[in-house]
């Protein structure tokens, strides 16, 4: 049976992503590992979440498709880029954010973050899907629509063990 | 060499080559120089000119791809050295360095007392040069390592430059159009 990671980025290469960019985390780490092992993307790591935004736009003026992955301790640092880039000159992304602190669980430092991901996403004009295993291949090719009909960054948000 | 001529100098030598610009006056500049469709301007997004352009770049390595950007937008997002050295695309990174933060007044940066060439060159660049007239930047861009940093030490004379006149949808549509 076919893997979670590789579900989500067969899915993804159908509907013709080729390129890929983000800052890790643990939640992905799996996800991470297979994109690195599968040639159907070009994966370039960034340093910082702000970076990858600004990568995959980039990739997108030269028409082609790039998703991100981050954390969402990394959304103070794509704000700049989403508010004064991607909404100004509406350059729709998608991105895979995982949900640390969710809930109020987690290590202390993502509990006040994690309280407010969703809160501080939506103010930034992102629409957002959680993440459902059972539905990967709908969900995605939703997402996907709303990137593209709607020219709005969309994100996907995955919790702890999504992508196990 | 001011602004205006190293903008000249680059638009001249680098007829078709997609340029993105940072925000403030040297988007102001090139936009005055002139607006091609190639021109990105990158009015917003302070600091990510280049990591923009590393996405197009890195997508589109057909199209010789330009950064433009001060010296304040640079060290706002130094590790875009890193990423930029270590993906290899085929870029020319132009940093037109007055040591200051022109448009907001003038403000002193660091960059003054900080070697952005070596730090272009620790970081795997292919090649680092340093050039401070309009004769030096053009053979530069005749150099033809790839990616190419180009420190252009450009003076600090200032005057009124209009606002790009382009929305940026329409930026977005015409940069579409060339890949």
């Amino acid at each position: 049976m076919t893997n979670t990671p590789q579900k989500i980025l067969d899915e993804l290469n159908s509907l013709g992503f080729t390129h890929a960019t983000g800052v890790p985390d643990t939640i992905m780490k799996n996800f991470i590992l297979c994109l690195d092992n599968d040639k159907r993307f070009k994966h370039f790591i960034a340093n910082r979440e702000g970076e990858a935004v600004a990568i995959a736009s980039g990739a997108y003026l030269a028409n082609k498709k790039c998703f991100v992955y981050m954390q969402n301790m990394g959304i103070g640092d794509i704000t700049n880029c989403i508010l004064s880039l991607n909404n100004l000159s509406q350059i729709p992304l998608l991105l895979f954010i995982s949900w640390r602190g969710e809930k109020g669980k987690d290590s202390i430092e993502t509990i006040e973050t994690g309280l407010k991901t969703e809160n501080m996403l939506a103010k930034l004009g992102l629409k957002l899907y959680k993440f459902d295993k059972n539905k990967i291949p709908a969900l995605i090719k939703m997402v996907n629509e709303s990137v593209e009909k709607n020219r709005k960054c969309t994100a996907i948000l995955v919790s702890w063990g999504d992508l196990d | 060499m001011n602004r205006r001529k190293a903008i000249e100098t680059v638009l001249f030598r680098k007829q078709d080559a997609i340029v993105f610009s940072s925000n403030g006056y040297t988007s102001r500049e090139l936009f005055s120089v002139k607006d091609r469709k190639e021109n990105f301007y990158v009015i917003g997004a302070m600091g990510f000119a280049s990591s923009l352009a590393l996405g197009y770049s890195l997508c589109a390595p057909e199209k010789e791809t330009i950064i433009l950007e001060g010296d304040a937008n640079i060290l706002m997002n130094l590790s875009s050295l890193v990423t930029i050295a270590n993906t290899k695309p085929n870029l020319i990174h132009i940093i037109l360095d007055n040591g200051t933060s022109s448009s907001t007044g003038g403000q002193k940066t660091y960059a003054s007392y900080v070697d952005l060439s070596e730090m272009a060159e620790k970081s795997g660049y292919a090649k680092i040069i340093v050039v401070k007239t309009v004769e030096e930047l053009g053979r530069a861009l005749d150099l033809n390592k790839r990616p190419l940093f180009i420190l252009a030490k450009i003076s600090l004379e200032e005057y009124k430059k209009p606002r790009v006149g382009v929305h940026p949808e329409q930026l977005v549509e015409r940069i579409k159009g060339l890949t």
